[in-house]
């Protein structure tokens, strides 16, 4: 009787078989001989190799018989008075095929003869064996060793999210990699005492790959049991069946932090360079405009000298000499200031207390302020003290206290608030006035560069405030304005890095 | 008819200077000074339709407070061609930088960027090209 192979098993017999790669394979000598020992041994004209596929029987080899397939069901064994049939079984119970003799008289066979049958079964196998390049269990543990050594995390979820496989790449911990399969990231979060976030985000990156059918990309940065940022770049697929139907995702993600750090670094230098060859052009035009422009004065004035006649009229422009040359030396001595700036960036921070600073300026400014009448309203409460340099702080001071008594409002008694907060680690100054104010809608992008000037005042030289920027990101921090005309202006400098404690 | 020239430049000492080179030039010619751009076209919307008051020769300085010589360019750019007196209007700075001598090229009313000082000799070439 043929031994139909069980049903139970079918899926892993069908993946033995297919393995095996016999399928629709041309007639090969070694399987001809094998069927010929048959008909011999059992002294019949009739011999054939089967394999039994999901739905039809296919001939590898035969002996008096036409057909090369047959249906799965057809009942092959009626058409003669005597067949038997002996199983072709791999991987210990999974009968894959068979080897059948059939005679045209009733007969029956000899223990010895039956006991042929079945070593040529055996030597099918093989045979088999013989003709697949690797032996199974080499190539699993070939993939194996690829996936398991690859600088790459891979996981593969099924149809539902739970995993089927995670490489020490996604899970280094033995005994962790061994819980996960057949679960889902809940219940890992849960196992490891983490957060469900992860599982959650997981489950709908998931869900997108699972309906939408396409691969889907991205980068993601989390803390490593160290606590720095590790940034991976992940991506998720679909596979799907031969019939089209969804059977798994599987995930890559690769360790991208270095090229992520250096890509911040390179925007950094970038942006500094940027920065580096702004001030570079306003240098240039600082230097074309506040230097040159006296210097031609002075050569004009000279030559004008010379040719002057008149005792009275040389005196008078002999006198127009000193403010120019005056000038010349300011704006030189600042420049040289704003270069001593840059060129000093290991400068000495120390704790300063705002209150102290801010009245040393006071005393510098004491004339001043007594003629304006000042009324100055201080809130240090929230950040007393501050890390900086002395000489830095005491110009931001200096520079905004007296722009603010420069360009007050000729209308009202100038008013001057100061106060310090503390914001993410940083500490914010601001300076707010009520007195002439800048049109931020014209003056946005160039307020803060050297030689500009707003207001048409006579110690107007549009210095300070490139000055003042100059210490500020000298030190890393920022400083910007908020104003409107006629109403005052509102200075905000950001002091970096102040944890104090 | 008389000249008439306006000079539009913060810088006192300059002012004083260059009106002494015009003046030795031709003692024919009333220059009118501006100590920044707001002045000198708020003055010239003022009296756009008056020849007489009007310029035939405008220098103009680039670095100023209040309006800086662009931003007065900006302005003018849209009302020279329908003033009442056709004239001439020259960049005077003592920028020696390419970049605002390109930029200067591409605004129609300017007809010639001049880096200080202004010299006798480059004045009655102007004179003579008007």
């Amino acid at each position: 009787m043929i031994n139909l192979p069980s049903l139970e098993n079918e899926a892993d017999r069908l993946a033995a078989l297919y393995v095996l790669e016999i399928l629709d394979t041309v007639e090969e000598d070694e399987f001809d001989n094998i069927v010929r020992l048959a008909c011999i041994i059992a002294r019949v004209p009739i011999a054939a190799i089967t394999f039994v596929d999901k739905d039809r029987i296919w001939y590898k080899s035969k002996l008096g018989v036409g057909f090369r397939e047959t249906p799965r069901n057809d009942d092959i064994i009626e058409r003669y008075p005597f067949f038997v049939s002996v199983p072709i079984i791999v991987n210990k119970d999974l009968i894959i095929g068979h080897l059948s003799v059939a005679g045209t008289q009733a007969m029956t066979l000899t223990q010895d003869q039956h006991s042929g049958l079945l070593l040529l079964s055996e030597q099918i196998v093989t045979l088999l064996q013989l003709r697949l390049p690797v032996i199974n269990n080499s190539i699993k543990e070939f993939y194996e060793s690829i996936l398991n050594n690859i600088p790459t995390d891979i996981v593969v979820f099924d149809a539902d999210h739970k995993y089927l496989f995670a490489n020490p790449g996604a899970i280094k911990n033995d005994e962790y990699r061994k819980f996960i399969i057949g679960k889902d990231d809940f219940e890992y979060a849960e196992y490891r005492n983490r957060d469900p976030e992860i599982a959650v985000a997981r489950r709908a990156q998931f869900l997108e790959v699972k309906n939408s059918g396409k691969a889907i990309v991205w980068e993601e940065t989390m803390k490593n049991p160290d606590g720095e940022n590790i940034t991976f770049l992940r991506r998720m697929f679909p596979m799907h069946d031969e019939q089209g139907n969804f059977i798994m995702v599987i995930g890559f993600g690769v360790d991208i932090t270095e090229r992520k750090s250096l890509e911040v670094k390179q925007t950094k230098i970038m942006e500094q360079l940027a920065i580096q060859n702004t001030q570079l052009i306003d240098f240039c035009n600082v230097v074309s405009h506040n230097l040159r422009g006296p210097l031609i004065n002075m050569a004009m004035l000279a030559e004008f000298i010379q040719e002057e006649q008149d005792m009275e009229q040389q005196k008078v422009m002999v006198s127009k000499l000193e403010p120019v040359i005056e000038n010349l030396k300011n704006t030189f001595n600042e420049l040289v200031e704003s270069i001593q700036i840059r060129q000093d960036s290991n400068i000495k921070s120390d704790k300063l207390i705002f209150s102290t600073c801010l009245q040393e300026t006071l005393d510098l400014l004491y004339v001043e302020i007594n003629k304006a009448k000042a009324k100055i309203v201080v809130d240090f409460e929230e950040a007393p003290v501050v890390l900086y340099p002395h000489k830095y702080l005491a110009s931001i001071f200096f520079n905004l206290i007296s722009n603010a008594i420069k360009y007050q409002s000729p209308e009202r008694q100038l008013s001057l608030n100061l106060a310090s907060k503390i914001k993410a680690g940083n500490i914010v100054l601001t300076v707010e006035d009520n007195g002439l104010g800048i049109d931020m809608d014209k003056h946005k992008n160039s307020l803060f560069k050297i030689g500009k000037v707003f207001h048409r005042h006579p110690d107007a030289k549009g210095l300070g405030l490139f000055m003042t920027k100059t210490q500020v990101e000298a030190m890393g921090g920022k400083i910007w304005v908020e104003s409107i005309p006629d109403q005052g202006s509102k200075f905000f400098v950001e002091f970096i890095n102040q944890n104090l404690n | 008819m008389m000249k008439k020239v306006y000079l539009i430049d913060d810088d006192d000492i300059f002012v004083f200077l260059t009106k002494k080179t015009i003046l030795k030039v031709s003692s024919d010619i009333d220059v009118e000074v501006f100590s920044d751009g707001l002045q000198a076209i708020t003055h010239i919307k003022e009296v756009a339709a008056n020849p007489e008051e009007l310029p035939d020769i405008i220098f103009l300085d680039l670095n100023m407070p209040v309006m800086d010589g662009w931003e007065f360019l900006a302005e003018y750019q849209d009302i020279y061609t329908s003033l009442a007196r056709k004239n001439e209007l020259y960049i005077v700075s003592s920028s020696i930088s390419p970049h605002e001598m390109e930029r200067s090229r591409n605004i129609s009313s300017v007809s010639e960027f001049i880096i200080k000082p202004l010299v006798k000799e480059k004045f009655l070439e102007i004179l003579e090209n008007l």
